[in-house]
């Protein structure tokens, strides 16, 4: 029998719970699980042989804990371990007609960004893990228990990449329908199946009668079957029993077994018995095939968003045109990137584009880092943007979700490269409608090429509604007659070929003055012509509101509840008059940030940057802070200052930008906290503060390896070092930063703060200075370089 | 279990934390408060979980006076772990992207939501579960000489990972960040009312208070 045959049955009966089985054997909590096929063999073979008997047609080996982390000290490899557990399931199974999985969970660690371990650590992980089990000759590799969908990716790739095996998923839900990350089940389907693994579900931590909303959604979402192993109800943990029995539960199991669940087996509690109940419960049904939603969706590992209507790509991550952006990609300055990010999905932006080609920097390690960066700070998902599919391939490794990827087009070499990574990925793929010959200038020509990229991409065993077509905005001004063409292929694509479409809008109005208006009326007749996917500067908010007053009048937003969400509190106007009497000081202080950065723009045309920043900004900073040593003020305040001087700031660079003027900075600093401690609350707010006295601050982040902080002062030239930590564990990784930057002769000062630190162990550990707080951090700045 | 996160932000407590002491903050700090408070409430998923063992047949030996001392009198312990979930770390971190008051102010508010959880929440369920017995207060790994790797012990012995999804980094770092391990006494006789103080504290690693040597008083 192999997986192929057992696709072919309506049900599949898998096992039960192994660890509430062994407990039964008199396993105590002082056996270690992980140990247990070396110390316990016969029972561990009890177990399986007892689930054969009972039917199951699949069983899971006793690996679930074989993982290299829990077996570091053990005297035992990943190797023996799952060799050994394979080889009790065989016998176990015997002559009998039963598949062997390799079960593999979770490594015990967190993933970034909440945790310290790597996505590629996890995948190295998994690796052993999957190759251990191919060797061993399992049937198939079990991933299950997981609440992280990025570590689950992780796993599931390796077990691509390094096996042929079939590869089931399944996931921990609360009754909320949410994992502990906060993985949906639309996000979780919409991965892994893009991924391709062979059959997605739940198991654990809820009964039957609680996963009826979770399983009808794997229902509605899955293209592949559905796996359920539910909990036998709740424990108790006086008596070690379950609350609902096996009669019940196969009971309660036959609902869904009609409903086209086909992978069906027991979790935490429920034991042989169980099984065999089942098998006699679903005998004889017959199961409805699921009715699985047809609207595209990409998402990240929280949210799904959802094809069905007009969706705004936002385009400010981009380097194109942008002469901040640039530098911040040379400077490695993320948290530009980031505040653009923000910046876009605070004014409404469904998916965010990245693109970060610039050619002088390495884009593909770029890539990497923007796309983890993003992904840590927002849940909107992502399409991925550049020319290089090495990079394209990189940026949707990491990412944590189903992507878009910008894009492929007609030509031979672009189908080739770019659509084989739609399909491992499981991403969806934007086509344009050009080729070897260029654009052409007839919609109907254009529709030919989409034509192409779609029939390729079903070739490839890309489902249709994954490609999205961009038809190509042409500048107005050079070629009027094309607005119409494009507009007359969006609707040809949407109405004929039943695709979704992506048009990058503000391209129609290049050369001609007012674009603004040019562009948000193109928007509106393309919305109007069936457009999906506008790419637009979702900031403008011109461009946002024609697609929230679209979707009113074509009553998509159901009770103008979202258009009126968006506009209903939007604050009154500040009328002139009172504009005039607030000074910089009082915006700065208020936290008005609009208000000051309108103000700066005002001020920059009487006074020199210089004069501005040194002759204003500094002072009124230095009396906040002032204020804040005298405790007329708190830290919130003083923050809040600096977070609003630091829109002025960004103002003035802007402004030098454009008048290609040298910076303003008044030196480099780097902060880090450092290795092992992840707690970086303080360093940001010490960098805030920095900024905002004029520093160009390079922060190399949380958990900052000693010796990347050596190389950052050396490439960077810098001399003044801020490094932070929290705990007293992670105080020895500060004093080696130091004696490793002493070693290596860089000629810096260091300076250090955090909640455990005092200045006498900042002596002690080599520090330069101490700093208390935020604002004696920028004290120390001063002296250093100098008023 | 599903709890009303409402319940666990405490803006005059919130106010005192952020330095104020008795004054108020004025409107736009205010402004900031509420709108952390609201998000916290959002993206907060708070759980905890719990096991009772014999003290002398722990899986792991407790080490230090100061703990021994703790459960004095009391022949059986509690394992305990909270957390609030990694979306409190993203919010937190999201924040910091241009809004690091607000980062800051939810960072504030997120301890004392834990603490409260802890309180309101896991206290009361536990004493009502031991009522006729007396329980100590939740005493945490890493205060007086109760090492921080105890932390490790815990999650292992509790399985905090897979039930709660709280971890433990090598450095003994707790994530999601914002969580707490503690052991607490049972007995069957009342105990002496010791002072709960900074062991309780979720903020004991990075109180302005005890870095001044002092103390806040609650």
């Amino acid at each position: 029998m192999d997986i192929k045959e057992l696709l072919g049955r309506d049900f599949v009966i898998l096992d039960g719970g192994f660890g509430t089985e062994m407990i039964k054997l008199g396993i105590t909590p002082e056996d270690k699980p992980e140990l247990l096929v070396f110390t316990h063999p016969e029972l561990v073979k009890q177990v399986h042989k007892s689930y054969v008997d009972a039917g199951s047609d699949i069983i899971y080996a006793n690996t679930f804990n074989a993982t290299p982390m829990k077996l570091k000290d053990s005297g035992h490899t990943v190797d023996e371990a799952v060799s050994v557990a394979v080889k009790l399931a065989r016998e176990a199974a015997g002559d009998r007609d039963v598949l062997v999985g390799l079960d593999v969970s979770t490594l015990g660690q967190l993933l970034e960004p909440t945790g310290t371990m790597t996505f590629e650590e996890a995948y190295e992980s998994y690796k052993e893990i999957v190759i251990a089990g191919k060797n061993a000759g399992v049937d198939l590799i079990a991933f299950e228990t997981f609440t992280d969908l990025y570590e689950l990716k992780a796993g599931v790739l390796a077990a691509k990449e390094n096996t042929d095996l079939p590869v089931f998923a399944t996931m921990t839900f609360e009754e909320n329908g949410r994992t502990f990350t906060g993985c949906s089940v639309s996000s979780a389907v919409l991965t892994l199946e893009g991924l391709g693994v062979d059959a997605v579900g739940v198991n654990c931590a809820l009964g039957p009668d609680q996963l009826g909303d979770i399983v009808d959604d794997f229902l509605s979402w899955a293209h592949i079957p559905v796996i359920m192993k539910a909990n036998a109800g709740l424990p108790d943990p006086e008596t070690n029993t379950f609350s609902i029995s096996a009669e019940d539960y196969a009971q309660m199991i036959r609902p869904y077994a009609e409903k086209g669940v086909k992978f069906i087996g027991g979790c935490c509690g429920t034991s042989p018995q169980y099984i065999s109940e089942i098998r006699k419960a679903i005998s004889g049904i017959k199961p409805t095939a699921p009715a699985v939603r047809k609207t595209p969706a990409v998402c990240s590992s929280s949210v799904t968003v959802e094809l069905d209507q007009p969706r705004i790509i936002g385009e400010r991550i981009n380097p194109t045109g942008k002469k901040l952006f640039k530098e911040a990609l040379k400077n490695n300055d993320i948290d530009y990137i980031l505040r653009q990010a923000m910046e876009q999905v605070h004014a409404g932006a469904d998916i965010l584009d990245v693109n970060v080609g610039l050619p002088d920097i390495d884009e593909k390690e770029m890539m990497v880092r923007v796309v983890k960066a993003v992904q840590s700070v927002t849940d909107t998902p992502l399409q991925l943007d550049s020319t290089d599919p090495a990079v394209l391939e990189a940026g949707l490794r990491v990412y944590n979700g189903k992507a878009i990827i910008n894009s492929v087009n007609g030509e031979k070499k672009s189908l080739e490269e770019i659509l084989p990574l739609a399909k491992k990925y499981g991403a969806a793929v934007v086509g344009l409608t050009l080729d070897e010959n260029g654009i052409p200038k007839k919609a109907e020509d254009r529709v030919k090429i989409a034509g192409r990229i779609l029939a390729q991409a079903e070739a490839m065993g890309i489902r249709r509604e994954n490609v999205f077509i961009d038809c190509l905005t042409l500048t107005a001004s050079v070629e009027q007659e094309a607005a119409a063409e494009t507009l007359a292929a969006v609707k040809y694509v949407t109405d004929n070929l039943g695709l979704k479409t992506v048009l990058g809008v503000s391209n129609i109005s290049f050369g001609l003055p007012n674009r603004e208006l040019v562009n948000h009326t193109f928007l509106t007749m393309a919305l109007a012509n069936g457009l999906t996917l506008p790419i637009i500067n979702p900031n403008v908010a011109s461009m946002t509101g024609v697609v929230r007053a679209f979707k009113v009048l074509n009553a998509i937003d159901k009770n103008s509840a979202e258009y009126v969400a968006a506009y209903n509190n939007s604050a009154p106007q500040t009328t002139a008059d009172t504009k005039r009497e607030v000074t910089l000081e009082q915006m700065i202080c208020d936290g008005m940030k609009a208000d000051a950065s309108a103000e700066t723009e005002k001020l920059l045309l009487q006074t020199d940057a210089t004069e501005l920043i040194n002759g204003t900004l500094i002072p009124i900073l230095d009396r906040v802070g002032v204020k804040f040593e005298k405790g007329e003020i708190f830290l919130p305040q003083l923050i809040l200052a600096a977070d609003t001087a630091g829109v002025c700031f960004d103002v003035i660079k802007k402004k030098l930008s454009s008048e290609n003027s040298t910076s303003v900075s008044k030196g480099k600093i780097i902060v880090a906290t450092v290795k092992g401690d992840i707690h970086d609350i303080g360093k940001n707010i010490v960098k805030t503060i920095l900024e905002n006295y004029g520093y160009d601050v390079i922060d190399l982040g949380k958990d900052v390896p000693e010796m990347t902080v050596v190389n950052a002062a050396i490439e960077n030239d810098v001399h003044l070092i801020g490094l932070s930590a929290l705990m007293t564990t992670t105080l020895g990784a500060m004093e080696n930063t130091i004696k490793l930057l002493r070693e290596n002769n860089v000629d810096c000062k260091v300076m250090v703060g955090g909640a455990v630190l005092t200045a006498d162990y900042a002596e002690k550990i080599g520090a330069d200075y101490y700093a208390k707080d935020a604002k004696e951090s920028a004290d120390i700045a001063k002296a250093f370089f100098g008023d | 279990m599903l709890y009303d996160n409402r319940k666990y932000t405490d803006r005059e407590e919130t106010i005192r934390r952020l330095g104020y002491k008795d004054k108020t903050p004025d409107g736009e700090i205010m402004k900031i408060i509420e709108n952390a408070e609201n998000e916290l409430i959002k993206a907060a998923a708070p759980r905890y979980i719990h096991a009772e063992y014999d003290r002398d047949n722990l899986p792991f030996q407790l080490v230090g006076e100061d703990v021994k001392s703790h459960l004095d009198g009391c022949d059986r312990v509690i394992l305990f772990a909270a957390t609030l979930g990694s979306g409190v770390d993203r919010l937190i971190r999201s924040a910091s992207v241009g809004d690091m008051t607000g980062a800051y102010v939810t960072d504030c508010i997120a301890g004392i939501f834990i603490e409260k959880f802890c309180d309101d929440e896991a206290d009361t369920a536990m004493s009502q579960k031991y009522s006729g017995k007396f329980l100590t207060w939740r005493y945490g790994a890493g205060y007086g000489d109760f090492p921080i790797e105890a932390q490790k012990d815990i999650i292992r012995t509790l399985d905090a990972t897979k039930k709660i999804g709280l971890s433990v980094t090598d450095s003994m770092m707790l994530t999601p960040l914002k969580s707490v391990t503690a052991v607490i006494g049972i007995s069957d006789n009342e105990l002496p009312v010791k002072r709960r103080g900074c062991a309780v504290c979720n903020m004991n690693k990075s109180c302005i208070y005890r870095k001044d040597g002092k103390r806040c008083g609650y």
